[in-house]
């Protein structure tokens, strides 16, 4: 089966199952810094989309506005048709840096969010314990984040934000911080879990083989100020094996033509 | 424990056995008639111990001490807290903070005496002025220095302020926390016995300056070798305080 890539404008048609819709976002930071200029976008129920940018191109900013805690300069994000003032139990965020409490052991970091919400305790914890099992650290419950491996931090931060059960997922450049061979280990088991969870993934990264390999969706970003350039949707079998897909003159190509396009500015 | 632990403590030993085998050496020189060696102070230390005076004189000092200390960690956290958590009374007190601790407060002492006499409340307040700044301070630093991916995580998982304050932020800033508390302590210590050598000999203080006027330098240093270890076995308290109370992970910082 072979790839393709293709290539669209944003259209507000679009939209039946949008889970999360940006408006017209703008966001300028003191200095003034046009972070972001007026980005029009649909996350679609169910499906792992990526932002995808060069650095400075806002990208953890509009997420961050979706998750509500940054509140744009103009604009609305619509969140289950529901506009968007502040967190709310509906998303999840995972951290670029795991954002764990050092002083707090696995099963406390992962019921962490429901601890926040008054469940009690032995409830929270039956939860964690089952999502401890869904991404594979059973055994390492009454461990402490500092010894733990980086690549299991993350799988903290992750079962963490499964565990209060929202819909959408924002995820900040989850990898970034893990070398190359837990990364790709961990972009399988997220392929798995996109599958099996049939929730509303957004995925933030920099990295141009990542966006290709597990997105639904790519939404590329320019920089400065950051809008929404094009949206790139790749076409390609699950059913293949990780190792197929990375060999595929279909992944292979989308992966050079994404990098073409933001050649110019990166330099 | 482990074997890095065993070293670590063979280290410490090490350590102290040079310090006082240095002392030793320099008593015997002797560098001054007014330095003991450590088997002269050693001996005037037991004899001090054996006819009570020695612990007649901590038991004197140890209450300006304490009260002091006790009144700075609990004022000085709070205030540090409250200003670190709130940016309307940050201006209000990091300023003042600021200059006391840079100032020279043993020259404050006199004017406190006129203000307030010789007795106790003056010598508890000297304690409080030396030891409140730093805790301030360091509390302050603490609560500002909380990760901003740790706030984030507690604001987008639904935390509510005062739930972030307790279970974010104060676990967070409790190891800087008690550093200052350290710090203060230790400080605080000093501010009793500047106390009691400039405003009205007691305790420790009375000790110091009595057989120093009778050059009985063994003694005198046994009087401040005193103070030294009574100050060394609080700090190594406040840590273990710190380890049981905050730190379950047994993270080192």
């Amino acid at each position: 089966m072979t790839m393709q890539a293709t290539t669209q404008n944003e259209t507000p048609t679009a939209t039946a199952a949008a889970a999360v819709s940006v408006r017209g976002v703008s966001m300028v930071y003191p200095g003034p810094v046009q972070a972001l200029q007026d980005v029009d976008l649909e996350f679609q129920a169910g499906k792992l989309t990526t932002l995808l940018g060069p650095s400075g191109c806002g990208k953890t900013t509009l997420l961050k506005i979706i998750a509500g805690l940054i509140r744009p300069a103009s604009g609305t994000v619509l969140v289950n048709s529901r506009p968007v003032d502040g967190p709310g139990p509906e998303r999840a965020f995972v951290f670029q840096d795991f954002a764990l409490l050092p002083w707090a052991n696995v099963i406390r970091n992962v019921a962490f969010g429901l601890e926040l919400r008054g469940v009690p305790t032995a409830e929270r914890e039956a939860v964690a314990e089952q999502y401890i099992a869904e991404i594979g650290l059973v055994g390492f419950e009454r461990k402490y984040p500092h010894e733990l491996s980086i690549g299991m931090r993350q799988r903290v931060g992750l079962a963490r934000a499964l565990a209060v059960k929202a819909d959408v997922l924002l995820l900040d450049e989850p990898f970034s911080a893990i070398d190359e061979q837990t990364r790709r280990k961990f972009q399988e088991d997220l392929l798995r879990l996109v599958a099996m969870e049939r929730r509303t993934f957004v995925f933030v990264t920099h990295s141009i083989e990542e966006a290709v390999y597990l997105s639904d969706r790519i939404a590329l970003l320019s920089p400065r100020p950051g809008r929404v350039w094009k949206i790139i949707e790749p076409r390609m079998s699950r059913t293949l094996s990780p190792d197929q897909i990375r060999r595929e003159p279909g992944y292979l190509d989308t992966v050079e033509a994404i990098w073409q396009s933001l050649k110019d500015y990166v330099e | 424990m482990s074997r890095l632990d065993y070293r670590s403590a063979a280290l410490r030993v090490a350590s102290f056995g040079i310090v006082l085998a240095a002392w030793e050496y320099a008593g015997r020189m002797p560098v001054s008639i007014a330095f003991p060696s450590l088997f002269d102070t050693a001996r005037a230390a037991a004899q001090m111990v054996s006819d009570g005076s020695l612990i007649r004189a901590l038991g004197i000092t140890i209450v300006p001490m304490a009260i002091g200390v006790a009144i700075s960690a609990l004022a000085g956290v709070l205030l540090g807290l409250a200003t670190g958590l709130s940016r309307r009374t940050e201006w209000l007190g990091i300023p003042l903070f600021l200059v006391l601790q840079a100032a020279p407060l043993a020259a404050l002492i006199p004017m406190l005496v006129l203000a307030y006499g010789v007795g106790l409340a003056t010598k508890v307040l000297v304690v409080c002025i030396m030891a409140v700044p730093v805790i301030v301070l360091n509390s302050y630093k603490a609560v500002r220095h909380t990760p901003v991916s740790l706030l984030e995580m507690g604001r987008s998982f639904l935390g509510s302020r005062t739930q972030v304050i307790f279970k974010i932020i104060l676990p967070a800033a409790s190891p800087v926390i008690f550093a200052g508390l350290r710090l203060g302590a230790a400080a605080g210590f000093v501010g009793a016995i500047l106390a009691e050598l400039l405003i009205s000999p007691t305790g420790i203080g009375d000790l110091i300056t009595y057989h120093q006027s009778i050059a009985e330098y063994p003694q005198m240093y046994a009087a401040i070798v005193s103070v030294i270890v009574l100050s060394a076995l609080f700090l190594e308290l406040l840590d273990w305080l710190e380890f049981t109370l905050f730190r379950p992970e047994g993270r080192a910082t």
